[in-house]
């Protein structure tokens, strides 16, 4: 069992491991000669499941094992992101399965040359009569350091991963892109705020007490709202794109658009938000939504799909993507029932 | 009575701060210890296991500086303990504000008031400020005998030196949960710092092992590099991140003096008459057994004590021990007899001791959050909003251990860290001794 | 409630920010009681009747102020002397509680911005270049009849929230009374002084806080000391005696009111304490109160220009807060000329003295006067402007 590749991308590595651990510890990381996959799924809460083509991290990829050339692991996320990021000013970053000790591990190695803010301060100070004997004549030789940072993991047999299966899901009443997520999180996040803050003294679970309900129709708007013992609010987005579906894609083609249950949500509600109709809404926990917003640092375009009083799955695209190899991460959540 | 009274301009009252923030790290209490000519604080953390001495010197480092002992002649010498985290609300962080804004102060002047009753001594500082405003603070003290750690540098071989900033670097590399550094001068021309945990090495528990970061720099990007090739040296990570980052304050470059493994080691550093000096506990053998909690008889070395008048420390009373800097006196002596000076037998108890010595310091890891990344990390609901009232955690009152006014404060005090360090420590010694 | 009746209020402010940086002053419990008046909304709230604090947000605050007074009776001559509000009947200046943390969340609630937006070009326009957290958005407070919920709507660009807070009845409970007629001490100094002071102060984590005034050779003296486990501190404001600008306070200060807002300009950098009065200048005041209390008026004095500290004979303490804010409604008139100015007050039941502090060397007690109490409610920022 092998596996060698050297980052391609060090800063969206770093944020994706970053992302990912918001919502869980541990991933299962699945390689391979054409993709890498990263899957959490948390005890309870959003699942993650992304698919990333070799290219938005690695290059030079080598994996080598007795199943199909595919390796499993399950990857700790807060070490893997902390290696990372002593990674993101290297001139260079290696990662590789190894063992030691009998553990697996995966190491990352990085060549750094140290910044020029750190240079040997003057030698005017010194106190003790310690002063270098020989001068800098001989220079400080080229400042490159190799660090090598260990990250423990645990190799996942083929059966243990067999079962594993991403969700299905029935097709969704609306798809729309959402806003920018950094105003959403920050939106969302004042909205828990005030949950947790009113129903200190209030009756309910914790988990009750912050049941954001999220909104979209099929004219542009996104609505996000809660509802405590001191206040009612929500927060209104117009003009959001509602993508259209591509036929190639939709089983029965444009028939099957025209059966879609999007093509009739079309036919209700409006696009300044003000209708009652034409909503389809999913009920979800304010805190987890919160994790799953972290997904923003990547910067990619965020499409929400809809089922009314039953799911939301978001696809996050990476932004640097040709649209040959795309590289996506899809969240699964679920809606709470009313 | 002693007369003690010094005063420092508002970049020494900054330097007092950044090194009682870098004492606090090692101890809750530092030992003050004040002669003629020199002013000096001390800190020995709970384990035993790091002595820190910062040196202040009375016409460098101060504007004024007088000091009459009491008694002992121009030999005699003022001792007391205080709490890091009083003296730190005193000497509180930004003291030096370089475009003299209204509010900042002045000059700092400092006087002991000692008083034959104990709950009336008081440790006086008066921070006048511009425009008026003068604060006074009288903080309780408790007079203790202060001792000194040995280090005899003459037999320290290894010696290196380099720039804290370029250290700095290093240690930002460093997982934030692990404990052990090891310092290991490599036959290629390399030194290798590697921070590591001991392990744990149970089912699942094994992804929760924190990293193990090796940084491997060039000999060469030292200022000086005389170690012999093979070397490895242990230490804790989160003392030397201490020493790093106060050393870089002073914008300064770190000195190490050590010999072997299971021998002490000493960093240096200091500018402008503040001399720091921390003298630690190593291991060497870090694939064996964890570190041990007893640094007391070894950490002298019988030998540098003994033959120690070439020791660096030429302030220091000779003793060959560490004894907690605020033990009370009467216990103090109690054990100094007691320890045979000359055990050689202390490195193997130093092995065989179970305890491990280095506490991580996990709060203080977690502190170094990146801003940036915050902004995306999940909400902490219960974080108060930021703009507004004294959020700076080293003033945090809560936090400070209390103690009755009472003068019964340094016994009852004491004899709770000696009930929770001393039986792992003194037992397990005595046995090796004995 | 019928249609066709207009909404008792309605206002509309160009800054969330403005009125979240005045009300999370007073931010101490969970319920605030609001009074809509012509003149402006006022905010308090109090703590087991030792404390109050109220924030008042000055109709001139707002780009709109509509109010409309309930139907049932209005008196006529209530309308611009607010001194007499507590006199009316509730419902001609409608009184009910809201949750206030509940209300400053909503305020910011586009605290953090996305980057993206900031860009946009609507935020560049004039209307909006005070935008410094990114929170300066359209913000309109509507409370339509009694018993209806008070809300806001935040409007940015394409976003727009509404906000209903839940209004509940009022619990009147007593002011607590301050006798301005009968100061034993009042001084006026910059609110970051006292804020500086309070924070040194707090490293004691002292029970209680005592103020000293008195009068050294004809100089004003004033004190705050605390003292904890730890030790004790004490924070000392001295006039310094520079030769240029010195003046004796007693000469130019006495009168209340006389302009010491505007001397302020040309007197700060070496007065500390621009105004001075001691009821009794041979003896020292002094009076001891809560320090936990007092130091929920720390946002307050952070914020503040000006703070006047006045103590009653009682001993009660008002904490009188002027704060400058930005820019804020254009168009609307302003008598302060450049930046306009709301008021915070606190108020502050002392502590019994039990015998005196070791080491500080003050032993009187407090002073006693005679047994005056006036309910003064309302905006008191006649003291400084």
């Amino acid at each position: 069992m092998r596996f060698k590749a050297s980052i391609q991308n060090i800063t969206t590595f770093t944020k994706l491991t970053a992302s990912l651990n918001s919502l869980g510890p541990l991933a299962w990381v699945k390689l391979s000669e054409e993709q890498v996959c990263f899957t959490i799924i948390p005890e309870q809460g959003t699942q993650v499941w992304a698919v990333l083509s070799i290219d938005s991290i690695f290059r030079d990829i080598f994996v080598q094992s007795a199943a199909n050339n595919v390796i499993n692991l399950e990857v700790p996320l807060t070490s893997l992101n902390r290696a990372l990021k002593s990674a993101l000013n290297a001139t260079s970053a290696q990662i590789r399965l190894t063992k030691k000790d009998n553990m697996p591990m995966l190491a990352l190695t990085i060549v750094t040359t140290a910044s020029s803010n750190a240079l040997p301060p003057a030698t005017a100070n010194n106190d003790d009569g310690f002063d270098a004997p020989f001068d800098d004549e001989f220079g400080r030789g080229n400042r490159e350091t190799i660090v090598t940072q260990e990250i423990p993991v645990r190799v996942l047999a083929p059966d243990t991963v067999a079962g594993l299966h991403e969700p299905q899901c029935r097709d969704p009443d609306v798809h729309i892109v959402l806003p920018p997520l950094m105003q959403l999180k920050s939106i969302s996040d004042r909205f828990t705020k005030l949950a947790l803050a009113d129903t200190k003294s209030g009756s309910g679970t914790i988990a009750s007490r912050t049941r954001l309900e999220l909104a979209a129709n099929m004219h542009g708007c996104l609505k996000m709202s809660i509802r405590t013992d001191a206040l009612s609010i929500s927060s209104v987005w117009t003009d959001l794109n509602n993508p259209e579906l591509d036929p190639s894609q939709v089983v029965g083609g444009e028939n099957g658009i025209a059966a879609h249950p999007s093509t009739r949500m079309k036919q209700l509600g409006s696009a300044d938000g003000r209708s009652d109709e034409g909503w389809a809404l999913v009920r979800i926990d304010g805190r987890d939504w919160g994790k799953v917003m972290s997904v923003g640092r990547l910067g990619g375009r965020v499409i929400a799909c809809f089922c009314h009083e039953h799911a939301l799955v978001l696809y996050v695209y990476l932004p640097q993507d040709d649209g040959d190899n795309e590289s996506v991460l899809t969240y699964y959540v679920s809606s709470y029932s009313a | 009575m002693v007369v003690l009274n010094f005063t420092l301009t508002p970049q020494a009252a900054s330097k007092l701060h950044d090194l009682l923030v870098c004492l606090g790290k090692f101890s809750d209490t530092v030992a003050v210890e004040a002669r003629r000519e020199k002013f000096t604080f001390t800190a020995l953390n709970s384990s035993k296991s790091a002595y820190a001495a910062v040196t202040l010197d009375g016409k460098l480092f101060f504007t004024k500086y007088e000091c009459i002992p009491s008694s002992g002649g121009p030999d005699g010498r003022f001792t007391c303990s205080m709490y890091t985290k009083a003296l730190l609300s005193v000497f509180k962080g930004r003291l030096y504000d370089p475009l003299g804004r209204d509010g900042a102060i002045d000059r700092c002047e400092v006087s002991v008031q000692e008083r034959e009753n104990e709950t009336q001594c008081r440790f006086i500082v008066k921070m006048v400020c511009n425009q008026g405003v003068i604060k006074t603070y009288k903080l309780t003290y408790e007079a203790v005998d202060v001792m000194h750690a040995l280090f005899d540098r003459s037999v320290a071989k290894n010696y290196w030196s380099m720039s804290s900033g370029v250290i700095k670097e290093y240690i930002e590399y460093f997982g934030t949960k692990t404990e052990m550094l090891d310092i290991f001068a490599g036959e290629d021309g390399r030194c290798v710092f590697k921070s590591y945990t001991e392990k744990i090495s149970n089912g699942k528990e094994i992804l929760k092992h924190p990293l193990v970061t090796a940084v491997a720099v060039s000999t060469s990007d030292f200022e000086q590099f005389t170690v012999q090739a093979g070397t490895h040296i242990v230490i804790s990570v989160k003392d030397f991140k201490a020493i790093v980052v106060h050393a870089d304050t002073l914008k300064t470059s770190l000195k190490a003096y050590y010999s072997q493994p299971t021998r002490p080691l000493q960093f240096s550093y200091g500018c402008d008459g503040l001399l720091c000096e921390f003298t630690l506990m190593t291991s060497g053998d870090y694939t064996g057994a964890p570190l041990t909690s007893t640094p007391a008889p070894q950490t002298l070395g019988s030998r540098g004590a003994s033959r120690a008048p070439l020791t660096v420390t030429d302030r220091t009373s000779i003793r060959s021990d560490m004894p907690p800097p605020t033990e009370p006196a009467s216990r103090r002596d109690r054990s100094g007899r007691l320890r045979n000076p000359g055990s050689r037998q202390s490195s193997s108890a130093a092995q065989e001791d179970p305890e491990s010595l280095f506490i991580p310091d996990a709060q203080d890891a977690r502190r170094r959050e990146d801003d940036e990344e915050s902004a995306w990390a999940p909400l902490d609901y219960e974080k108060e909003e930021t703009l507004g009232w004294d959020a700076s955690a080293d003033h945090d009152a809560s936090v400070f251990p209390t103690f009755r006014d009472s003068g019964s404060m340094s016994t009852t005090n004491m004899s709770d860290s000696n009930e929770v360090f001393e039986p792992t420590q003194r037992v397990s010694q005595i046995k090796g001794l004995w | 409630m019928d249609i066709e009746d207009p909404p008792i209020l309605t206002a509309v402010s160009s800054s969330a920010r403005q009125l979240y940086l005045l009300l999370r002053c007073i931010t101490s419990s969970t319920k605030a009681h609001v009074q809509i008046s012509e003149e402006g909304l006022k905010f308090s709230v109090d703590e087991a009747s030792i404390m109050e604090a109220s924030a008042f947000l000055d109709k001139s605050l707002f780009t709109t102020y509509n109010f409309n007074p309930p139907t049932p009776q209005r008196n006529p001559q209530q309308s611009d002397d607010s001194e007499d509000e507590d006199l009316d009947p509730p419902n001609t200046t409608p009184t009910f509680q809201i949750s206030l943390p509940a209300l400053l969340e909503t305020l910011q609630i586009f605290g953090l911005t996305d980057p993206n937006t900031t860009k946009q070009s609507w935020q560049t326009s004039a209307a909006f270049s005070n935008n410094v957290l990114g929170m300066n958005n359209l913000c309109r407070i509507s409370y339509n009849s009694l018993g209806a919920p008070l809300s806001i709507i935040l409007t940015e660009a394409s976003v727009r929230t509404q906000c209903d807070l839940t209004t509940y009845e009022p619990e009147y409970s007593e002011d607590i009374p301050f006798n301005r007629q009968a100061l034993a001490f009042k001084t006026i100094m910059r609110g970051s002084w006292l804020h500086d002071a309070l924070s040194e102060l707090s490293s004691t984590s002292p029970e209680q806080l005592t103020m000293y005034a008195k009068t050294v050779r004809g100089k004003p003296f004033f004190a705050l000391s605390s003292s904890g486990t730890l030790g004790s501190a004490r924070v000392e404001f001295n006039n310094q005696p520079q030769p240029s600008a010195f003046r004796t306070p007693a000469s130019t200060n006495l009168a209340a009111g006389a302009g010491t807002g505007t001397d302020a300009g040309e007197q700060a950098p070496t007065n500390l304490l621009e105004t001075f009065q001691l009821l009794d200048p041979d003896t020292v005041l002094r009076s001891s109160y809560k320090f936990s209390l007092i130091q929920k008026a720390a946002r307050a004095m952070s914020v503040a220009t000006k703070v006047s500290i006045r103590v009653d004979d009682q001993g009660v303490l008002s904490l009188q807060f002027m704060v400058e804010v930005e820019g804020g409604a254009s168009g609307v008139g302003t008598s302060s000329g450049g930046g306009k100015v709301s008021f915070i007050d606190f108020r502050f039941v002392p502590l019994v003295e039990d015998g005196d502090e070791e080491g500080e060397g003050v032993d009187e007690t407090m002073m006693q006067y005679g047994d005056g109490s006036d309910s003064g409610t309302g905006r008191e920022d006649e003291d400084m402007l």
